[in-house]
């Protein structure tokens, strides 16, 4: 087989040295508008009826900032993302690929439905759902774990060993449903009321807000101003200089895990609790791969996790209206939104890192084979 | 310190706000005009949906004078999705909310208790019955009689066309979704149909009759395209090693096109009695008639008397509303009928004398000289129905004396809340009496479940 | 004896989604990209393809018969297409603009399912024609019948079928034997040594991710066309099918020929709540697969043999200017 020509791209790529964060945030900005601007621009191709590009930006911000219930659903999905994030990011940190948040969540949901549903009424309220909370981190670490075992063990891919969990967790749930409520097999009893902290003070979802602010804290100072944090970053950039220092990575890794499992559990324990009282295998929906993006854009870092977290709760609830102004799905259009400023801000990350420059030579002829007798 | 007040700022702006307005709702006057609003699991690519769809359009398009404005959300799932979609609503000023499918009841009674002055009516639910909310409400049709015209339907094409023979073991076939009252009642009215169809026109007698088999397969799934395909398939051939065990008429309980498309695409292709929508282009060969609600007399009914500031009508004190089958003044189905039936119009499949007939007998059902539960055509056994001894009792004969149902859906049955759906004295079930939705779930003797 | 012959029957159909999507990710995965894209992917096809298909049918007149073999063409045409489209995306932002490949992936799934589900929900619904090319193309041998239960079973399939065997087996041999396919397992497993040995890795990475994603698309066709001939909604769960993808390439060892069995096993698998209609019990059966796949997994890395085991470098971008 003939050698192919090395045909140049007129572009090239230079690793840029030294950026000032305001030029990494504008650039982030700017993209995250120009993917706002291709949104509109999409929701006119795909729908012919009334005016469909006011009516989206219209719809983005109605949906969110109108009235205060509005505002305190957009603060508890933003949370929800926020936690969910944050629970992977220490994982990327030491480049443990853990994409098993949704599954962790799922778990730790199933565990404390079935702890409010199932525990005796004659039981004080308050203890079943201390019960549920335990039994749901429990739960999310155990599901965890698991991966985190095999790989530090027999350094099973972990990629793919969590991505498989989270499939089991969507099954196994929708087995609990059919199990615990034979005769209406796809839908989950109601939990009773008292067992649920949705409103507190005539305000929802609060606890899901306290539970996203205190832990986004708590992680911050724990990755950057504790030992454990110093050495996932260690980590995380060379395993030999790790290991050199004397670190015990699998060590490291399990207990890493843990906390990933541990918050990803209690996200679904919120959720069950604090938020819809009810179980369905629908109910992560998604967000915890969409938590894995946020994290990865955010660099590991809560406080950037936080500002996307904020970008993708936005728009998944303001889409999500936005849909029914211009008549469109409401489930598919926020899921191509979503998508598509993903893609869109992941493209420019790339122009925060590198510089495009032009090539001055276009082709560089192969060698002729005559050469090399 | 900056990084801090990123959090602090919208925690305390929303709290703020939360205390400061009481959200943007206010009562109702009746004589303003409304803004009307559905909730749509899916959307218009889906039977089920569409039927709503239509509805509503066709509902608020008659209203139009006393209408401000009406918006339709689609792909809203059975989460608490739906509980914020008609909070939306309700913030948007919307009057008048509705949803369609069963799993957004239990989240349209928490909107209907977070929004007191909207009224809600979520459409198949069961929990308006017992829930005492003012503003929640539940709909649903007496479908069991369209399924027992369509059964007839189908009978009567088995009966001109030679497809049964007296005497002999005959088999029909049913998929459904769920083993519970919605799907049960649905098609042991359809058996019942056909039965009656056999015996009316092909003169069966009681000995016949007993040898009319209905084989019933659930997929566990109110869409799943796939496996309800291969459950009729199923159904089409024969029953493990049993000869002449075929089914030669299916119907389904289903919202995909599976099933039309499995009895079209047999070698040998099935008659098929279809759900919500006429599949007489796609299967030409196979279509003999559809059954389903038509919900835009109860929409136009909630619309006009909201704005007259009048109740819901035959809604009782249990807030549940269900429509009747309805002819009008020439003896055919209503324009205002609740239940729909209709048969296909090709006329090899049914001559003008059949139609004829077949309107006979919904008039019958509708007037209530036919009774679609009989308790004199159907037996129930105690085999078939494990764990109802303490709630179903029948003769010595099986015919069917009494059985208690969960009517307000908490989960148990008790004989002092819970009702006794047997009219005894009029040999008859009142289904949809006490509630909308749904409450016969026994398996009568004929039916098997595979 | 008449239920294991449906179970069969319809494994066979089903199974030709499964062996497109593994045969094309295993090519991707050669290649060293870990595509989490592939759901995307497999739904831009399965959009692709029937989108072509409808134009064909729109375009033939009311009453003339449509071509089986256009059908066909043409419909592998736009779905390769729109699927490798989507495999060029991946490529860009990961080759060329050197994004993390599982963020590129994933991103690409969120996207490509919301975007084909929507494009798919606003298409003309129950389009006569797209149904009859639909039940046109259902059987390619039209006497399998008079083969018995045999053919009935294993006969009965449509043209997608079976080329959906012969490709993998195609797909296999280039990727053992030839030098094309070990160029690409070189790149896949070291990319800095391939590059060493004047590979053009990135230009091996692009093609392969392309063909590659071209191929899953075809899956997604096979699924909406075949499966369920022509007659389509949204919520057809084509990225179900793309996630399961994954599996198989892990559980036949990247071995395309071995995803023959691997997906018949899963078709029937699938069709099993036919059978078993409890819905506790369907829920457990379909989780089967998953817990499989994690076994192999386990079972792989224990062992340590290098015929189990992911190419060395799957899911790692390379850069030469890094080494």
């Amino acid at each position: 087989m003939p050698k192919m020509p090395k045909i140049n791209f007129p572009l090239y790529a230079v690793k840029r040295i030294g950026i000032s964060k305001r030029t990494t945030w504008l650039i982030r900005g700017g993209a995250v508008l120009v993917a706002l601007l291709l949104a509109g621009v999409m929701s006119t191709f795909l729908t012919t009826a009334g005016t469909p590009f006011i009516d989206f930006y219209k719809g983005l911000f109605v949906g969110t900032f109108n009235h205060s219930e509005d505002i305190i659903t957009l603060l508890c999905g933003i949370s929800i993302y926020l936690l969910l994030a944050i629970a992977v990011a220490p994982a990327f940190r030491m480049k443990f690929w853990n994409i098993g948040g949704e599954g962790q969540a799922m778990a730790g949901a199933i565990v404390t439905a079935i702890i409010l549903l199932k525990m005796p009424s004659t039981m004080p309220d308050t203890l079943v759902i201390i019960m549920a909370l335990i039994g749901g981190v429990l739960a999310g670490i155990i599901w965890a774990v698991i991966p985190a075992i095999f790989k530090v063990k027999c350094r099973t891919n972990e990629t793919l060993f969590t991505l498989m969990m989270n499939y089991i967790a969507t099954f196994l749930a929708a087995f609990v449903i059919a199990f615990v409520n034979t005769s209406h097999p796809e839908s989950f009893p109601e939990i009773d009321p008292n067992r649920t902290i949705i409103k507190i003070f005539g305000i929802k979802y609060i606890p899901i807000v306290i539970a996203a602010v205190v832990l986004t804290f708590l992680l911050y100072f724990y990755l950057k101003k504790t030992k454990h944090g110093y050495e996932l970053s260690v980590i995380g950039n060379s395993t030999n200089t790790a290991r050199y220092i004397g670190m015990k990575s699998s060590w490291i890794a399990i207990r890493t895990m843990i906390m990933s499992g541990a918050i990803s559990g209690l996200v679904g324990f919120l959720i069950v609790c604090a938020q819809t009282a009810t179980l369905s295998s629908g109910l992560i929906s998604g967000r915890g791969f969409t938590a894995v993006l946020i994290a990865w854009l955010g660099h590991f870092n809560p406080a950037e996790i936080a500002i996307y977290s904020c970008l993708v709760g936005f728009l998944d609830q303001g889409s999500t209206y936005a849909a029914s102004l211009i008549g469109a799905n409401s489930t598919y259009f926020s899921g191509v939104i979503i998508g598509l400023v993903m893609l869109v801000v992941v493209t420019a990350e790339f122009f925060i890192n590198y510089q495009v420059k032009v090539r001055d030579k276009k082709i560089i002829e192969p060698k002729k084979k005559k050469e090399a007798q | 310190m900056r990084k801090q007040l990123k959090f602090i700022a919208p925690l305390a702006l929303a709290a703020v706000m939360a205390t400061s307005c009481g959200g943007g709702n206010k009562p109702y006057t009746p004589g303003n005009k409304l803004k009307v609003g559905l909730i749509c699991l899916n959307g218009e690519n889906s039977t089920y949906d569409k039927n709503f769809i239509d509805a509503f359009n066709a509902a608020t398009k008659e209203c139009k004078n006393i209408i401000e404005t009406t918006n339709i959300k689609t792909g809203i799932p059975e989460s608490e999705k739906a509980t914020e979609a008609a909070g939306q609503f309700a913030r948007d000023g919307y009057n008048i909310v509705f949803s369609d499918s069963y799993g957004h009841d239990k989240h349209i009674k928490q909107a209907a208790i977070d929004n007191p002055y909207v009224l809600f009516s979520a459409a198949t639910g069961d929990m308006a019955y017992s829930s005492g909310i003012s503003n929640y409400h539940n709909a649903f049709a007496s479908i069991y009689q369209g399924r027992f015209v369509a059964g007839y339907i189908g009978g009567l094409y088995l009966v001109n066309k030679h497809k049964v023979t007296k005497g002999t073991d005959t088999y029909i076939g049913y998929v459904g979704a769920y083993p519970y009252a919605e799907v049960i009642s649905g098609y042991t009215a359809w058996y019942l149909g056909v039965r009656y169809a056999l015996q009316k026109k092909g003169e069966w007698q009681d000995q016949d009759l007993a040898k009319l088999h209905m084989r019933v397969t659930y997929t566990s799934s109110w869409h799943d395209h796939d496996l309800e395909k291969q459950s009729a398939q199923r159904l089409i051939t024969k029953k493990g090693d049993e000869e002449g065990t075929e089914c030669v008429l299916i119907s389904q309980h289903a919202d995909s096109m599976g099933v039309p498309e499995a009895c079209e695409q047999a070698a040998k292709p099935v008659p098929n009695i279809t759900y919500n929508m006429s599949t007489e282009d796609q299967c030409p060969k196979t279509y003999l008639g559809h059954s389903r609600i038509n919900w835009t007399p109860y929409y136009k009914q909630v619309i006009e008397n909201t704005f007259d500031g009048l109740p819901i009508q035959h809604e009782g004190e249990n807030r549940n509303w269900t429509g009747k089958m309805l002819v009008d003044a020439t003896g055919k189905v209503a324009k205002e009928s609740s239940v729909m039936v209709e048969s296909s119009t090709d006329p090899d499949k049914f001559s003008s004398t059949d139609i004829t007939d077949i309107e006979g007998v919904i008039k019958g059902v509708s007037e209530g000289s036919i009774e679609v539960f009989d308790t004199d055509n159907f037996k129930v056994s105690r085999e078939n129905n494990e764990g109802k001894d303490y709630t179903a009792t029948s003769d010595v004969s099986g015919t069917l004396e009494e059985y208690y149902v969960d009517i307000n859906a908490d989960g148990n049955i008790d004989k002092t809340k819970d009702k006794n759906i047997v009219d005894k004295e009029n040999d008859k079930v009142l289904e949809s009496y006490y509630r909308s939705a749904p409450s016969f779930d026994l398996i009568i003797d004929g039916i098997e479940i595979e | 004896m008449v239920t294991l012959t449906l179970l069969v029957k319809n494994a066979i159909r089903y199974m030709a989604v499964y062996i497109f999507g593994a045969t094309g990710d295993t090519i991707i995965e050669k290649g060293g990209h870990l595509n989490m894209g592939v759901p995307g992917i497999m739904f831009f096809g399965a959009y692709g393809g029937i989108l072509g298909t409808l134009l064909y049918v729109n375009g033939v007149p009311a009453d003339a018969p449509l071509n089986t073999a256009l059908i066909i063409i043409i419909s592998i045409i736009f779905a390769t297409l729109f699927a490798a489209i989507g495999g060029l995306i991946y490529c860009v932002l990961t080759v060329s603009l050197k994004c993390n490949q599982n963020i590129v992936g994933l991103s690409i799934t969120t996207f490509g399912i919301g975007l084909s589900r929507y494009l798919i929900s606003v298409l003309p619904t129950g389009n006569l024609r797209l149904v009859e090319a639909g039940r046109q193309i259902q059987n390619l041998f039209p006497g399998y019948m008079s083969a018995g239960t045999f053919g009935e079973m294993f006969l009965s399939g449509s043209f997608f079928t079976y080329f959906a065997i012969i490709l993998a087996v195609v797909v296999s041999v280039i990727l053992a034997k030839t030098k094309v396919g070990l160029n690409l397992r070189a790149v896949g497993e070291n990319p800095a040594s391939a590059d060493a040995a004047g590979i053009n890795v990135n230009a091996y990475r692009y093609l392969s991710t392309i063909i590659g994603s071209a191929i899953v698309g075809i899956g997604g066709l096979v699924f909406l066309l075949d499966c369920h001939s022509g007659s389509i909604d949204p919520t057809d769960a084509v990225d179900s099918y793309g996630w399961l993808t994954l599996s198989i390439v892990i559980l036949s060892a990247w071995h395309s020929w071995i995803s023959i069995l691997i997906s018949f096993a899963i078709g029937m698998l699938n069709v099993l709540p036919i059978i078993f209609t409890d819905p506790a019990v369907t829920n457990l059966i379909r989780t089967i697969p998953y817990v499989a796949t994690i076994v192999v997994l386990i079972v792989a890395s224990v062992l340590g043999s290098k015929k189990l085991q992911p190419p060395a470098g799957l899911g790692q971008n390379y850069f030469r200017e890094d080494r």
